[in-house]
């Protein structure tokens, strides 16, 4: 989730190994793929991986109306 | 009249047995008349004096060359520039021999001819001395002889900027392996290394499949470059372009790691023979066996 300019942020849905991009919780989609070494966000072209990003947690895809894509199966059970 | 032809009679025996002995061969002189043996080991003597005094120089020029290895490399230099050493040539035998192990150690011991050349190339490149003194020495000093140039050899080729002994760093926070393959900034981890670090270790609480890599990050680098190498050749690959990625899936033949995450615990941790392999160009993006 990108938090770049509070009154928007926004959400992408990244791959965590090729760092692919969806901009919908779609996997079917179209992807694209950022900078090798600097990657950036599409929507605001702030840095991908920069202190203002952070990976989504449930609340924040409430936000952003994506909960219905939660595939609990993928959930991490932090012990 | 007797005495005087006794006297004759006495000469011409002498004569005959000086004759004979000038008639024999000169080991069989040296075996009769034991002096001129002494004489010649006297003789030998001061051949034994001036190796000890060679001795001497080499054990000197050794310890200076303990003193300064800067200057030993310098010496190392000019002895492979000088095409007409013989003495260097041996070194560059020992060296290439080196890794046969013993039996060429006692080739190098055997190479003793060498001190006839040194002494002609005495004059013209002293530096050697130290060098071919101490492979004429006894073993521990041979094998310090020997390993001195692959010291410089390998400070040469091999610089202590290796980064788990393989990756080269080409430029700031780029590194590049043997294969070629390019790892630099990026991933959510900031550098692709630090990426390939997840896939040395099981995460068993990463949802689905989570590759790991057998023999830490040096395993896991060395078999990266193995299956770039086998995708190249087309050796049991599959290959797909998405935009400006190649993604390769390699069978190595063999296992190079395992299955873990949550789906591989619960599948026992199965091997893994297969790398999938994302590059863009040669930099990589990500690798893990599957």
């Amino acid at each position: 989730m990108d938090s770049d300019t509070a009154a928007s942020p926004h959400g992408l849905v990244v791959c965590d190994e090729c760092d692919a991009i969806w901009l919908e919780p779609d996997l079917n989609t179209a992807h694209q793929y950022p900078d090798v070494e600097n990657a950036k966000c599409p929507v605001c072209n702030g840095g991908l991986w920069g202190s203002n990003s952070r990976w989504a947690n449930r609340d924040d895809l409430a936000l952003l109306q994506w909960d219905m894509a939660i595939n609990p199966e993928l959930d991490i059970t932090e012990g | 009249m007797n005495r005087s032809k006794q006297k004759l009679i006495g000469f011409g025996i002498l004569v005959l047995i000086l004759a004979s002995y000038t008639l024999l061969p000169p080991e069989l002189q040296q075996l009769i008349q034991p002096g001129p043996g002494v004489a010649s080991r006297s003789q030998n003597n001061p051949e034994g004096q001036r190796l000890n005094g060679r001795e001497g120089n080499s054990q000197q020029l050794e310890a200076d060359s303990h003193q300064s290895r800067s200057a030993k490399s310098t010496q190392t230099e000019s002895t492979v520039r000088n095409p007409t050493n013989v003495n260097t040539d041996g070194l560059a035998d020992s060296r290439k021999s080196e890794p046969s192990g013993p039996a060429t150690l006692a080739s190098s011991d055997d190479s003793t001819p060498q001190t006839g050349t040194q002494r002609a190339t005495q004059a013209t490149a002293p530096e050697n001395q130290s060098t071919s003194g101490k492979s004429r020495g006894p073993p521990a000093t041979n094998s310090e002889g020997k390993q001195r140039p692959d010291d410089q050899q390998l400070n040469r080729n091999q610089p202590a900027t290796l980064l788990h002994g393989l990756l080269h760093e080409i430029s700031n926070d780029q590194y590049l392996s043997p294969a070629g393959l390019i790892y630099g900034p990026g991933s959510a981890e900031g550098h692709r290394l630090d990426h390939l670090q997840r896939h040395v270790k099981d995460q068993p609480k990463r949802p689905g499949k989570h590759g790991v890599f057998d023999g830490g990050m040096q395993g896991a680098l060395k078999t990266i470059d193995d299956a770039y190498q086998r995708a190249q050749k087309q050796q049991r690959t599959t290959k797909t372009v998405d935009r400006n990625r190649t993604i390769y899936t390699v069978d190595l033949g063999k296992r190079i790691g395992f299955v873990g995450g949550q789906d591989g615990g619960r599948r026992r941790n199965p091997m893994a023979r297969r790398v999938r392999l994302v590059l863009e160009g040669k930099r990589v993006i990500t690798a893990y066996p599957m």
